[in-house]
């Protein structure tokens, strides 16, 4: 792995300076209000638990109804229309609520395995009007392929590079940003791996990584350790879920990294989620997200902060009774600006930390 | 501060009342071993559209009427109150099917704290009641000031608190069905005469009959010991008050300990039905935990002694806390709540003492 550090000084890539979205490279002052973790398209059937008792089976494959909606969190891995956004025109619909309330651009941070889908995100940019930038890289290991221990770091790593560079397959379509990584706690060899290839994609394209990191409190500083130890640049990696992390000491180190900080579950307020798992994250609500976000700002990160909503199952859209993608506009930005922040750190928040993450060195 | 050995003033001492050591139900006085698992504070049918205000901007004024639809309930939880609709929980054959869950789920009893000003319905309580097999235990008393009647500030003290024990005793208007708690008692921060006369009156009618009163704090963290002292100075046991909603109104962990030492049941009531925050900053003056934060303040009092003052339910008090309005409704402790604290290392025991003991003992006339 140390071979590749003399690599590092690789020529100047062609989108150097950039922003790549779905349609093609755009300047980053073009992008505007950016949430930069969201899932238009997904499947997160790979989650799945089948459950055991009748009535509970009655719920594997029930559409989610408005009389379910109070129960659909509890069997958030039971409940497979839950899990699966996979409506074109819901998605349309639903992200036309964040355009109309002044959102600009949206990270879709779908990565492969859990369906992502190239030319749905190219339609859903031009009938929406908004910026795309597409994922690339591998989710958590429940969702790798078959024969991911067969595969060399190198080919994954090569595959990012032409998600990047060439396009996803066919379709012309090109991944803006190397994520959402997912990785478990403790991590496996694969994870170790797939870190270590998206590392060699950034040396080799300068794009951002993005991290959905294992729900433990020293996950994202090891996360961090393996991914520099590879020859990522910190300071173009954003570690995402940090909700999650309620040692604001891990979160203190963890910034003193370089790297992005990014609170992106707002609108998670049912804490039935997980709530009967083996080692249940503790789920915050958003009056600690913004406690998070002011602490983060007082100890001098404000410049590293990003925000999104994370819409990744259904109940997370309007029309399942959720917030949507327009949730951190429409309620948390105003209700930060009652506590004291003003237009300036907002704009920091929502626009200029995401133009430069997003921005290829 | 108000201690146990202050309790009981002196020349307050009641005789015995009929009801002493029963639990009235409104189908009549039952033994307090009959309660089974019970929720201390929940509406079956209420009526809150006091707190409903019309908002100035037309595209808010859209969803003033607007039936509750699935795509609307995360603007409702966002915009509480700026609806007519989901204050107006007047549907009996709903309700009756929503609690049905809660007897299903091994739910025995229920007080619906309903009080005066919120559309308190004794005869639907007792067909609901039959409907059901479920136990439920009256309201009386008045709600907060905004659904006081007109002519409150001429009304005094001592006709209020006749009113009160002659709903626990003789029963509500000409339906004979008769209250089995004085409250919710509805309080704002800080406390008008009104609201003092009104405890006070509570206290005088608790001195009268035994009854247990159930208390609706104003939403301030000094609000709750205000209260209670104000309750003893006029007669009350702090023993046989429940003081509600201390899940919006206490983060402060010292000034829980300070209103426990107090003696009173403290009501974490809001398990399920108020997780969401997006409300808070348009003018509210509640706080908003999450249940894993509710439950992390039960574990505080179990670990510091108060297990045996600790109540838990949901107020299920508006439509879109039904479950068919997407809501948890009122098995959410039992099907949710219960296991996750199991987990977190409850035993059975200590579920029962909070679930069955507690508000058999609350709920039992002095």
């Amino acid at each position: 792995m140390p071979a590749r550090k003399h690599t590092a000084s690789r020529k100047r890539s062609p989108l150097s300076s950039k922003v790549q979205t779905v349609l093609g490279p755009i300047a980053p002052q073009d992008l505007g209000i950016t949430m930069t973790h969201e899932h238009l398209l997904i499947d997160l059937g790979c989650y799945f638990e089948p459950p055991e008792g009748a009535t509970e089976r009655e719920w594997v494959h029930a559409p989610l109804t408005v009389k379910r909606r109070g129960g659909i969190w509890r069997r958030g891995h039971v409940n497979l229309d839950q899990m699966r956004l996979w409506d074109e025109r819901t998605a349309v619909e639903e992200v036309s609520r964040y355009a109309r309330v002044g959102g600009r651009a949206i990270v879709d941070t779908t990565s492969i395995g859990i369906g992502r889908d190239p030319l749905a995100l190219a339609r859903i940019s031009r009938a929406t009007g908004l910026n795309i930038i597409m994922g690339a890289g591998h989710y958590v290991p429940v969702s790798y392929p078959p024969d991911m221990d067969a595969r060399s770091e190198e080919s994954i790593a090569q595959g990012i590079v032409k998600d990047l560079t060439v396009s996803v397959g066919d379709t012309s379509v090109r991944a803006g940003v190397i994520g959402e990584i997912g990785l478990f706690w403790p991590m496996g060899d694969n994870e170790r791996k797939v870190l270590g290839a998206s590392a060699h994609a950034q040396q080799e394209t300068g794009a951002a990584i993005l991290i959905h990191p294992g729900f433990h409190p020293e996950a994202p500083l090891e996360i961090m350790r393996v991914l520099t130890a590879a020859g990522a640049s910190p300071d173009r990696v954003i570690v995402g879920h940090l909700d999650y992390i309620h040692d604001m000491k891990a979160v203190r180190r963890l910034a003193e990294t370089g790297c992005y900080l990014e609170y992106d579950t707002f609108g998670e307020e049912d804490t039935s989620f997980n709530g009967t798992a083996p080692q249940p994250v503790i789920e915050p609500n958003d009056d600690q997200r913004i406690e998070k976000l002011e602490a983060v700002t007082s100890a001098g990160y404000l410049d590293r902060l990003l925000v999104a909503n994370d819409v990744c199952m259904k109940a997370h859209l309007v029309r399942y009774g959720g917030k949507g993608y327009a949730h951190v506009l429409e309620n948390i930005v105003p209700r930060m600006r009652k506590r004291g922040w003003t237009q300036q750190q907002l704009d920091t928040i929502l626009i200029h930390n995401p133009a430069r993450a997003l921005t290829f060195a | 501060m108000t201690t146990r050995a202050t309790s009981r003033r002196a020349g307050t001492s009641t005789k015995k009342s009929a009801l002493s050591g029963k639990v009235q139900t409104v189908l009549g006085p039952i033994e307090p071993s009959a309660l089974g698992i019970t929720l201390m504070h929940e509406h079956l049918l209420l009526d809150l559209t006091n707190y409903s205000s019309v908002p100035e901007e037309a595209s808010k004024r859209f969803y003033m009427y607007k039936p509750i639809a699935m795509e609307d309930l995360g603007r409702h939880a966002a915009r509480r109150y700026e609806t007519f609709v989901d204050v107006k929980v007047l549907d009996e054959k709903a309700a009756t099917e929503e609690v049905l869950r809660f007897k299903h789920a091994g739910g025995g009893s229920l007080v619906d704290t309903t009080s005066i000003g919120i559309a308190r319905d004794p005869l639907a309580l007792t067909r609901i009641s039959r409907a059901t097999g479920l136990n439920v235990v009256m309201g009386a008393s008045w709600y907060v000031p905004i659904f006081h009647p007109a002519d409150m500030g001429e009304r005094t003290e001592h006709q209020l608190a006749e009113q009160i024990v002659r709903d626990i005793t003789a029963g509500v208007g000409d339906t004979g069905v008769k209250s089995g708690i004085i409250g919710e008692v509805g309080n704002f921060y800080p406390m008008s005469d009104n609201e003092r006369k009104i405890l006070r009156a509570s206290a005088h009618a608790q001195v009268e009959t035994g009854a247990p009163i159930t208390i609706h704090p104003g939403f301030h963290v000094n609000s709750p010991i205000q209260i209670v002292e104000t309750l003893t100075k006029a007669g009350a046991d702090p023993r046989h008050v429940v003081v509600g909603h201390l899940c919006s109104v206490m983060r402060d962990q010292g000034a829980l300990r300070a209103l426990a030492q107090t003696g009173v049941f403290l009501e974490f009531d809001g398990f399920g039905s108020f997780e969401d925050t997006s409300h808070i900053y348009r003018g509210m003056t509640d706080t908003v935990i999450s249940d894993v934060q509710r439950m992390e303040m039960l574990d505080f009092l179990r670990g510091n002694g108060h297990l045996e003052q600790i109540i838990m339910c949901h107020d299920v008090c508006l439509l879109t806390h039904y479950t068919r309005y997407g809501g948890r409704g009122y098995t959410h402790v039992l099907d949710s709540i219960a296991p996750r604290m199991r987990k977190r290392g409850w035993t059975q025991q200590q579920l029962d003492t909070i679930l069955v003991g507690n508000p058999a003992r609350a709920l039992t006339f002095a």
